[in-house]
């Protein structure tokens, strides 16, 4: 018996095991009726808005939430070194962009593995490249270097002739950043690299499109990279 | 209520719970609240009997719900109406992991401190076939199964849900997932992957057992060595 067949029976078995343990479920559910104390619906609601308010004060506590300034002391503070800065960024323009392409490269491990066709048993090595082959299906993990406690998500791109073109492919990402997903080797024939955009989902759109057309991420902003992914 | 026109009602509610609406918030909990208890008492008639599972119901759905509004409601906001589930499903399948997560985690678990009574654990499965067997069977595929949950996110909850278990054409769910046919194959194959080797790590650690069953007769074709 193929091994599509024994992993077939064991997801069927899998599949009729959640089938009864969902009518079991229900069958639970209507014993214990629709309404639920109103005394326990108001202590869960009371522990949530406990639980909100203490997200919400971790949140205004956190670094990255500075207190508002004065607008006289921002003016003193923050004008001048913004002059400053315009000033340097015209003239390091580009140094700046590459520095900030290696910056978003760094904070991700890459980590392909499936070189080999999947209907053979591969090794568990795994690279830091893809290989075009038409045969085979790759698995890709970016773990970040340092753990995110924002929410993400990923776009994916093929770059062909400098022009990455977003690919319908499902990814996966942990609470602790790490990205990971399939491609299909023949999806890569004629491209030179992908890349793979990360952004809290309200900014995927706009650095999925920007990584589109440049390598690097539209912003310094913390939790927003383009991860680019070589292809032999 | 048509189903749409409800997820439509059930989306507006999550939005206004999620963006710090309090009276909608406990609205939304009153909703919620008998699939959560369903799902948490179901799992821990697992461990325990009737009556300590009924005594620890209340404050595990609690438990819960501070999970599911966790963070922002991250995981609440992974619903999107359209997708093959309703609200009260995937808060089903989402509460039904968390449980699953919290009375597996650590040793030393209050919640499944006293095993279940042997009679009753018997008296589940029914008379007529081997009950060892099927009592075994069914505690195998009750530990793969929640292995497998554990290890899916939201997303990956809903395409089980359809794919597997509704056995849904991969076309559709494609449709309603906004996602390509290949994506769910490829999603499809990954799953059979993680099961079988689940079931296989089973296999490995109930080896040992002198007195166990050997996975294999229990589950054909599951313990298989590549």
């Amino acid at each position: 018996m193929s091994d599509a067949l024994h992993d077939e029976s064991l997801t069927k078995a899998l599949a009729e095991h959640s089938r009864a343990r969902t009518a079991e479920q229900h069958a639970i559910e209507s014993r214990l009726g629709d309404g639920a104390p109103v005394s326990r619906v108001d202590a869960i609601a009371a522990a949530l808005e406990a639980q909100a308010e203490r997200e919400s004060s971790a949140r205004a506590a956190s670094p990255t939430k500075r207190a508002p300034r004065p607008r006289v002391a921002w003016l003193a503070v923050a004008a001048l070194p913004l002059a400053a800065a315009a000033a340097i960024v015209l003239v390091a323009r580009e140094k700046a962009r590459t520095h900030t392409e290696e910056i978003g490269a760094a904070e991700y491990a890459v980590a392909v593995s499936g070189h080999v066709d999947t209907l053979r048993a591969g090794g568990d090595d795994s690279f830091a490249s893809l290989q075009a082959r038409p045969d085979a299906i790759q698995q890709i993990v970016l773990r970040p270097r340092h753990r995110s406690n924002a929410v993400l998500a990923a776009k994916v791109l093929v770059v062909r002739d400098g022009v990455g073109v977003p690919v319908d492919v499902a990814t996966e990402i942990s609470d602790a950043g790490v990205v990971r997903f399939d491609i299909a080797g023949a999806l890569l024939i004629g491209a030179s690299e992908v890349r793979v955009a990360i952004a809290p989902p309200a900014l995927l759109a706009e650095v999925a499109a920007r990584a589109a057309n440049e390598a690097r991420p539209t912003t310094t902003i913390r939790d927003v990279v383009v991860v680019r992914v070589p292809i032999e | 209520m048509t189903g749409a026109c409800e997820q439509a009602v059930d989306h507006e509610l999550l939005r206004s719970a999620l963006a710090g609406d309090a009276r909608v918030r406990r609205q939304l909990v009153e909703r919620l609240v008998p699939t959560v208890r369903a799902r948490v008492l179901h799992a821990l008639l697992r461990y325990k009997s009737h009556e300590q599972a009924a005594q620890v119901t209340e404050d595990l759905t609690q438990q819960v719900f501070l999970l599911l509004f966790e963070d922002g409601g991250r995981r609440l906001r992974a619903w999107t109406p359209g997708r093959g589930a309703s609200l009260a499903t995937f808060v089903g399948l989402v509460s039904e992991r968390e449980v699953i997560a919290i009375l597996r985690r650590g040793r030393r678990n209050p919640w499944t401190e006293s095993p279940t009574d042997h009679d009753e654990l018997v008296g589940r499965v029914g008379a007529g076939e081997d009950q060892a067997s099927l009592v075994e069977r069914r505690e195998l595929l009750d530990a793969v199964l929640d292995k497998a949950l554990a290890t899916l996110d939201e997303r990956g909850l809903l395409l089980f849900r359809r794919i597997i278990v509704d056995e849904a054409p991969v076309a559709t769910v494609a449709g309603e997932m906004a996602t390509s046919i290949a994506a769910l194959y490829m999603w499809k194959s990954r799953f059979a992957k993680l099961v079988r080797e689940i079931a296989e790590r089973l296999a490995r650690d109930s080896a040992p057992m002198p007195t166990a069953r050997p996975v294999s007769l229990l589950l054909p074709n599951i313990a298989r060595t590549r």
